[in-house]
């Protein structure tokens, strides 16, 4: 078996590494955690540029159409530079779009994902619902050609950024997922920022009575709930990656200060234990324990 | 020191008495430092990533609710053997 990445993935690896390194160093990251937008300008500009947000869109809607190997590299890179934006929820949406949309909607959506004109994020979790179907208690009721929307959705990041919500909601005979425009019918969706963990780019937004049309919705009449965990199998593929990828970083930012700080005159390092589940995974993996 | 305010430690630092804070305080820069989560260092920023990534796209329960539906209540033979009727 043959485990090399190929040349092209190494190209990946390294054109992302430059672009974090260029536009996505700590003070971006630091600046991002206290931003209400949440994605940062210069590194969105320079993601288009390089093609890196059509990664899993298909050649023929204007994307780059890599296989999931090639986008765990660049992941990995995003994850060792916690790069900040959209950019890692995208994954679960393109592949919700190229799975179930019909051909109209999928060369629309696709074609805005690809080219990052369009942020679209997904608003899947509810309070105390769980990450099952069950959890998804948001009601979408027929209403003349399209569909009205009424519940909350929490946790759904870079909210004011996105020009489109991917809205699981539920009709009560089925569970349907749904493309949901924000503007337009959907003056009533209330956008509230809910900071966690010290992000401000995480909302939680309430629906009251949000008019939505039918042919908004991707895929067929309740179908939603299987699109989305289809779309979530693959996609936390590439969080993992993103995962790996903070662990190394994680790694090297800790052994650097544990070589720098000083303390009680002698350097922390010669009498200091550092521990973290993911830098201890990342030390286990290297076998490289025994030397920290 | 400037710890992050979503930590059990920044609840437990605000109980505190002033002398307490005072003395915990020198104790954690001189000795522990608390890197991993206080807002100085850049560790606390992979530390609080690696948590919204656990919390937001299935957690490690759900996971395992998955793993186990997908290696117990299928109908194909066992690939080990049963540790109850052995």
């Amino acid at each position: 078996m043959d485990l090399k990445f190929t040349e092209e993935q190494e190209m990946l690896r390294e054109t992302t590494q430059a672009l974090c390194r260029d536009a996505s160093g700590v003070d971006v990251v630091r600046q991002m955690e206290n931003d209400p937008i949440g994605v940062p300008g210069t590194l969105w500009r320079r993601m288009r540029e390089a093609g890196l947000m059509g990664i899993l869109v298909p050649e023929e809607h204007g994307g780059l159409g890599l296989d999931l190997l090639s986008c765990v590299v660049i992941y990995e890179g995003f994850g060792r530079a916690l790069a900040p934006g959209a950019a890692l929820w995208q994954c679960g949406d393109e592949r919700a779009g190229d799975r179930e949309g019909h051909e109209a909607q999928k060369k629309a959506l696709l074609a805005a994902l690809g080219g990052g004109e369009t942020i679209i994020v997904p608003a899947w979790l509810e309070p105390d619902g769980g990450y099952g179907h069950e959890g998804v208690q948001l009601l979408a009721k027929r209403s003349g050609d399209g569909y009205r929307l009424r519940g909350v959705k929490r946790h759904v990041f870079h909210a004011k950024a996105a020009q489109r919500l991917l809205v699981l909601a539920r009709t009560g005979e089925g569970r349907r997922g749904r493309s949901l425009p924000r503007g337009g019918g959907c003056q009533r969706a209330h956008v509230r920022a809910a900071e966690v963990h010290g992000l401000r780019h995480r909302y939680r937004v309430g629906f009251e009575e949000v008019a939505v049309p039918a042919s908004a919705r991707v895929g067929a009449a309740g179908s939603g709930w299987g699109t989305w965990e289809a779309a979530m199998y693959r996609g936390i593929i590439l969080l993992a990656a993103w995962a790996a990828g903070g662990r190394t970083g994680r790694w090297r930012s800790q052994c650097g200060i544990r070589r720098t700080a000083s303390s009680l005159a002698s350097r922390s390092g010669a009498f200091q234990a550092l521990a973290h589940y993911m830098s201890d995974a990342s030390a286990w993996m290297r076998g490289e324990g025994a030397g920290l | 020191m400037t710890v992050a305010r979503t930590s059990g430690v920044w609840r437990r630092w605000r109980s505190c008495s002033a002398a307490r804070r005072f003395g915990t305080s020198r104790t954690w820069r001189s000795r522990f430092t608390g890197i991993g989560f206080t807002l100085d260092y850049d560790i606390q920023l992979y530390y609080r990533r690696a948590k919204q990534l656990q919390l937001n796209w299935w957690d490690s329960r759900y996971l395992e609710q998955l793993i186990a539906a997908d290696v117990l209540d299928r109908d194909l033979p066992r690939t080990i053997p049963d540790p109850f009727t052995v």
